[in-house]
């Protein structure tokens, strides 16, 4: 078959695309990622809110390499986590196909946006404290 | 489009209230919030890098009423989002199918995140963190 086909053409009629399995391992996996991280950060979060979380204090933890890198991996996994479950979601309950399309589209755009704004605020907190 | 002759996942209306469907509807319900948690942190975070009123205005959004009663479901949906999985992972070895297994993990699942909720949330006021 040739491989210019798209997943959509190569299921129409013909039952599954094939293309699945990635994204339900893919699923897996980042939730695994997340319940470890999120049980790292979440303790770490409580003890930082346990000294009152004042601008320097939530800067400083941010900035830290240990604390962004662990919050940076957080929301890479998550926002890959979110995209699909939401996009499984999308593709369960709304059956207007062009809807449909539009929404996901919309939940790509959303996801990767959420993406780069953490990725730059915890980035800008590790060089606050460099500098 | 042969969309119409596609199987549809069946919607929530048609289930029998079960345990199976309460925890699978659950966990839609709740990862689904979670989404909405990871976009307040995504923005917290923002208003950290950014500082001055910024910050104080979110830090007064967050210890409010409201705030903190989203706080506590985001603290549920985290903890049963992640028990959920568990059953998944189960599942996906091929272990826990049984009906009166499933039937026993869903509940546990419930369960154990409500008291563990509870319990983190009482020792956060017991200890008088803001």
């Amino acid at each position: 078959m040739s491989q210019f086909r798209s997943a959509m053409a190569s299921a129409r009629n013909h039952g599954a695309a094939g293309t699945g399995t990635g994204e339900f391992i893919r699923e897996r996996f980042t939730a695994l990622a997340l319940i470890v991280l999120g049980l790292v950060l979440g303790a770490k979060l409580v003890c930082l809110s346990a000294g009152g979380i004042d601008l320097m204090a939530a800067r400083a933890w941010l900035g830290d390499p240990v604390n962004g890198g662990l919050m940076l991996a957080f929301f890479l996994f998550g926002m890959n986590h979110a995209f699909i479950a939401s996009k499984v979601l999308l593709e369960d309950y709304v059956h207007i196909p062009g809807l449909k399309l539009f929404l996901i589209t919309g939940l790509a755009a959303l996801t990767t946006g959420v993406t780069v704004v953490a990725t730059i605020s915890i980035l800008r907190c590790l060089f606050l404290g460099l500098v | 489009m042969s969309q119409g002759k596609r199987p549809l996942s069946p919607h929530l209306e048609i289930y029998r209230p079960l345990t199976g469907s309460f925890t699978s509807i659950l966990h839609r319900a709740t990862n689904t919030a979670l989404f909405g948690g990871l976009l307040v942190l995504a923005v917290w975070m923002a208003c950290v890098a950014a500082g001055g009123e910024v910050y104080q205005l979110i830090n007064e959004v967050l210890s409010s009423y409201f705030g903190r009663i989203a706080l506590f479901g985001w603290t549920f949906s985290a903890i049963f989002s992640s028990a959920q999985w568990v059953r998944h992972f189960f599942w996906d070895l091929g272990y826990g199918f049984d009906v009166e297994v499933s039937k026993r993990s869903g509940l546990v699942a419930v369960g154990v995140s409500a008291i563990a909720t509870l319990g983190i949330w009482a020792t956060v006021i017991a200890r008088g963190v803001s």
